[in-house]
């Protein structure tokens, strides 16, 4: 899977690209208007991760281009402003997503596999973890032959687990994946903590293995390491 | 008081003392010189009595108008008074000038009193009166009017104007058009509200501009901040610095979060939202209740809502959604484990409850930003600030109250 991160600040630049590496994803980067434009033009990438401003010109600019001549790169922005007039300019232009900085980057790598998924397979393709199985079109979860009951948050929180896995997640990356930005929730970590325990519970009850591992004070882990 | 009443009031009691003064100078200086001139017949008629005397001592002259008595006093003397005497016929005293002379005429003394009506005269002097009196109330009457019409016409364009800085907002940020009034009192003023608004306007923009380039540059080097605590989080080798890389990045996110509300309070502020749109609270409300609900269970809240009509507003659905999102967030939050939350919804009035046993302390400073009740929260307090500024920009009115151990806000259309 090829990617295209278009983004101008160096830190960040780089600090996608060593995240989404790690997932075994072949990342390319570009850092303003025409190297992004020249790239989009001659390569084909899968996905492209594509900042709005940009030194030379705007990312929704790239957004068009990208749309005339290749129809399935997936798009996703990524923008500072957190405006809903830039939001919905790009996805009328056909982004897929949007994504506002600061973003956890264990979001942004689910929101590429969502999309991928969505891409490639036609959503018809299971998310699967040993003997986990997700289906995020229909909702369903297999552990092993059985079938937990899940609920919708749990479910949530699985194929995040799931889609990040052997990556430490931390609780406010877990809290703003499962509730959004916009919450102002005091007991946060109570939650995802309950959350946490239940879906554990249901996964070890349907005679799976339980891969949350607690990493204390920061996070969990899913793994099988 | 208007300027204008004041202005009347002020002429009136002004041209009263004006009118009661010189109405006693005119009484005055009228009966001084009506006076005179009796006194002057009278003196005239003295002579001719005197005349008459030396030619015929022993005339007789008729009481009241002349008495002469031959008296037994070597001293001449002349006194003018007024006097009240009986009319039989009118059955009631009048008035008279008299005279009142001693008199050496012919080498006799003799007393001579001649009388004079003044009934004519005070006539005239009433009548005067009247006419002075009669003429200056219309004058004052017809200038009151016509002061008052003018006055009218020319503060017009001053109220005209008046109003237009009355609607004059920093948030729509429209210059406020003012009528020319040609009259360059009003004209200053004119001027000085442009130069003033104009200065606000540039200000507020600047302020705004100021202030949104400060978050979004914070936006940036906050991201850098948390993902790279993110990645370094993950590194194994740095198991030992867990703890303050951890605290650093709990603080961060708080600090972003801190930051996009902040945006967001901004953008609200400056009705970058605005739109036509109008949405209702209900389907927004079993939304947000339908995405809590998991939340509500695991804090074991009892949830009674009572959606019976729907309630339509003016506010676009993302503000609806952040609207509702922050009262029922804030009221999970602040119910205890085991609590209710009560959701009553009618077409012209949502309250959301929440059980509580306490009142809290300061309830007039809830809607203020960063205001928490308890300090230690990690929430930024600005939930309540956001919400009351959609409302307050959206034609809603909120408000908080406490009665039977529930925590309450109630949102009404502002009539």
């Amino acid at each position: 899977m090829k990617i295209l991160i278009i983004e101008d600040e160096p830190d960040l630049r780089v600090g996608i690209k060593d995240f989404l590496e790690k997932e075994s994803y072949l990342c390319e980067t570009a850092s303003n208007f025409n190297d992004a434009d020249q790239k989009l033009a001659v390569y084909h990438y899968d996905v492209a991760l594509i900042d709005i401003t940009l030194p030379g010109g705007s990312g929704l600019k790239l957004i068009e281009h990208l749309k005339r001549h290749s129809t399935d790169t997936g798009i996703i922005i990524i923008s500072a402003r957190n405006s809903l007039d830039v939001k919905l300019t790009g996805l009328d232009l056909g982004a897929d997503d949007y994504i506002t900085k600061p973003f956890h980057l264990p979001e942004l790598n689910a929101r590429v596999k969502a999309l991928l998924r969505r891409r490639k397979f036609e959503g018809a393709t299971s998310v699967i973890f040993h003997e986990i199985e997700l289906n995020p079109d229909q909702g369903t979860v297999k552990v092993g032959d059985k079938n937990p009951e899940l609920t919708k948050k749990e479910f949530e929180l699985l194929l995040f687990f799931i889609s990040n896995k052997n990556r430490l997640l931390t609780r406010e990356s877990i809290a703003e994946h499962l509730w959004g930005d916009n919450i102002d929730m005091a007991d946060n970590f109570y939650f995802i903590y309950t959350h946490i325990n239940n879906l554990r519970k249901k996964i070890v009850k349907n005679r799976g293995n339980d891969y949350i591992k607690n990493i204390y004070g920061i996070g969990y882990k899913f793994t099988d390491e | 008081m208007k300027l204008l009443s004041r202005l009347t009031n002020r002429y009136l009691s002004m041209s009263l003392v004006v009118m009661v003064f010189s109405g006693t100078i005119i009484y005055f200086s009228l009966s001084v010189i009506i006076n005179r001139q009796l006194d002057e017949r009278l003196n005239e008629n003295l002579q001719l009595v005197e005349k008459r005397l030396v030619l015929v001592p022993e005339t007789t002259f008729f009481d009241p108008v002349a008495h002469v008595e031959k008296i037994k006093v070597n001293t001449e003397m002349t006194i003018f008074s007024d006097t009240l005497i009986f009319n039989e016929r009118e059955q009631e005293l009048e008035k008279f000038r008299q005279i009142s002379t001693i008199q050496n005429v012919a080498g006799d003394y003799y007393q001579i009193v001649l009388r004079i009506s003044k009934i004519e005269s005070e006539d005239l002097l009433a009548t005067l009166a009247l006419v002075t009196i009669g003429g200056m109330l219309l004058l004052w009457l017809i200038l009151l009017l016509v002061t008052r019409r003018i006055a009218k016409s020319l503060w017009k364009p001053f109220f005209t104007n008046l109003k237009q800085i009355e609607q004059f907002s920093v948030i729509t940020q429209k210059e406020v058009q003012l009528e020319e009034t040609g009259i360059s009192e009003f004209d200053q003023l004119n001027e000085s509200v442009r130069k003033l608004t104009s200065k606000i306007i540039s200000d507020f923009q600047n302020q705004k501009q100021f202030s949104e380039d400060v978050s979004h540059e914070l936006q940036t080097p906050l991201a850098i901040i948390s993902s790279r605590l993110e990645s370094l989080l993950e590194n194994q080798g740095l198991e030992e610095h867990a703890g303050s890389l951890n605290s650093i990045y709990t603080s961060v996110r708080r600090l972003s979060k801190l930051n996009n509300a902040m945006i967001m309070l901004r953008k609200i502020e400056n009705n970058q939202f605005e739109s036509e749109e109008r949405t209702n609270l209900k389907g927004v409300l079993k939304e947000k209740l339908e995405e809590f609900s998991e939340l509500i269970r695991l804090k074991e809240l009892q949830l009674e809502t009572q959606l019976t009509d729907n309630m339509e507003v003016a506010i676009p659905m993302l503000l609806n959604e952040i609207l509702i999102n922050n009262l029922i967030s804030n009221s999970i939050n602040h119910t205890a484990p085991g609590g209710k939350i009560k959701i009553d919804l009618s077409g012209h009035k949502l309250s959301i409850c929440n059980t509580g046993k306490e009142q809290i302390p300061e309830p007039e400073k809830l809607f203020n930003r960063f205001y928490k009740v308890d300090p230690a929260s990690q929430s930024a307090g600005l939930g309540l600030a956001i919400v009351k500024n959609i409302c307050d920009l959206h034609g809603l009115v909120i408000h908080y109250d406490f009665y039977n151990n529930l925590h309450c806000f109630v949102i009404t259309h502002n009539e």
